[in-house]
């Protein structure tokens, strides 16, 4: 779609190491030029969005964010990113397994991007994951780097 | 209810192309045409001519548009807490940098470039429908029933209590398109639907059983004549020690003891009842009722009709779609 030298940043803030695993899988095989990157609860995730750590990190054109994680869990990390005049541009699409329609419509007046279900089963796993990719990193523009 | 897709567009050549391509793709899609910001805040909030316009699920906005543009639409929509939900695609032949970082503050869900090519705007609108109406969770949605009072229906005895079925299996009927990813097997096998009825008026409980057991004998209907047994219902007190969890919950609005909105309220705020679905079911149709109920995170608001078919119509549509397409919470592990 673009010309863009930098691969694809994704982060993918989860905490199960199954589902990192997987998700990690599934996008090597749909697009191996994509850079994930993973905090594995929500204070790794706003440190890594305020580039906190040693060396700088970059900014993701897109985050994948489970709800139920440990330390901050989802709902409060995509407040801050959605509050945050720096951070809020970034799509944030929720992937997880609560299908409670509280969350659903939480998620929405957060302003989440979109409410995924993550599936149980592998192969519906993968074909949601290669359409994310299809649909969010091919099709949708998205805002440009800052850095 | 087919999907309600708000197509906000000026040019007519898009706008064509973008209906040939939704036939193709997905012909069950309802689409609606506003061909201006003006006309689309109308739709949305349901004034003048649009009184009867559905909520859509999804809003496909250009950016320039005569009298309202689409930067105005955008913020207008994410600034109404009745609207802000609706997931809004910014769908648009801008590529200037600003028009997206814009759009995106605005708080539009995604933004994409109408391409040139024919073929590359039917692939286009085949994502659209193959991410936003097939893979996401999309926000709940309400019904456009037709607002009517009803009329007080005659009275029967001995309404309140429970009617469960023998049968153990429920038919689940076909899966539409859509529905493939979210609608999968309510709480297990072989268990019937379990459904309460909060209901003072003994004619609408009479009805409703009636009319469930028409639609799907499978359920096993609880009736609660007031607030305060609902509330005893749901957190298995007194009596109730032995009730089941309900899959939805069909809430009258005026009750004695406890009124709709407090039990409401109450399930809302309790972490182990909140998830189930709640529709409020009522004879007002006051417009404070509507968004008092929405704002409690009532699932829908559903007005009880008249006519004896349209509310026979009305059960048989709760059921359709709440009880065999909805993806409804799991049950939670009980003892009893």
């Amino acid at each position: 779609m673009e010309n863009r030298v930098h691969p694809r940043q994704v982060l993918l803030v989860e905490d199960s190491p199954g589902d990192v695993r997987l998700t990690l899988e599934a996008f090597r095989d749909t697009n191996p030029s994509i850079k994930v990157h993973v905090a594995s609860d929500g204070v790794e995730a706003m440190a890594f969005l305020q580039s906190e750590g040693t060396t700088p990190s970059p900014r993701p054109d897109l985050i994948l964010l489970d709800l139920n994680m440990p330390k901050m869990d989802g709902r409060q990390v995509l407040a801050r990113i959605k509050k945050d005049d720096g951070l809020k541009t970034i799509p944030t699409v929720i992937l997880t397994t609560s299908e409670a329609e509280g969350d659903v419509t939480a998620s929405y007046q957060l302003n989440a991007n979109c409410y995924l279900n993550k599936p149980v089963q592998l192969e519906a796993f993968e074909k949601l994951v290669r359409s994310i990719n299809d649909f969010w990193l091919a099709t949708v523009k998205l805002p440009t780097q800052q850095t | 209810m087919p999907l309600q897709v708000l197509l906000v567009e000026d040019s007519s050549g898009d706008l064509r192309l973008t209906q040939e391509a939704f036939r193709e793709v997905n012909p069950l899609i309802q689409l609606h045409v506003a061909a201006d910001g003006v006309e689309a805040m109308a739709f949305l909030r349901r004034e003048g001519a649009q009184a009867q316009a559905p909520r859509p699920d999804l809003i496909l906005l250009d950016l320039n548009l005569p009298k309202m543009d689409g930067r105005d639409v955008l913020a207008h929509i994410k600034e109404d807490k009745a609207l802000q939900t609706i997931p809004t695609l910014v769908l648009t032949s801008s590529a200037a940098e600003s028009d997206v970082v814009r759009s995106y503050e605005l708080r539009a869900n995604c933004y994409l470039s109408k391409p040139m090519q024919f073929e590359a705007f039917h692939d286009l609108v085949k994502s659209i429908n193959d991410f936003w109406l097939t893979q996401v969770k999309l926000p709940q949605r309400d019904k456009a029933e037709p607002r009517e009072a009803v009329s007080l229906l005659p009275p029967v005895e001995g309404a309140a209590g429970s009617s469960c079925p023998d049968s153990s299996s429920r038919d689940r009927g076909h899966l539409s398109a859509l529905g493939a990813q979210v609608m999968q097997a309510i709480g297990g096998g072989g268990m019937p639907i379990q459904v309460l009825l909060v209901e003072d008026s003994p004619g609408d409980v009479r009805l409703t059983q009636e009319a469930f057991h028409d639609a799907n004998t499978s359920i096993c209907l609880h009736v609660a004549n007031d607030g305060v047994e609902a509330m005893a219902f749901l957190r298995h007190e007194g009596v109730h020690v032995n009730a089941p969890r309900p899959d939805l919950i069909l809430l009258d609005l005026n009750l004695p003891r406890m009124d709709g909105r407090e039990v409401l309220a109450h399930i809302k705020d309790d972490d182990g009842l909140k998830t189930i679905p709640t529709v409020i079911l009522t004879t007002s149709d006051a417009e404070v009722d509507i968004v008092k109920s929405y704002q409690l995170q009532a699932n829908c608001y559903l007005t009880k009709p008249v006519q004896l078919d349209s509310f026979e119509n009305l059960v048989k549509s709760i059921n359709d779609f709440w009880l065999t397409k909805v993806k409804l919470p799991q049950q939670k592990e009980q003892g009893g």
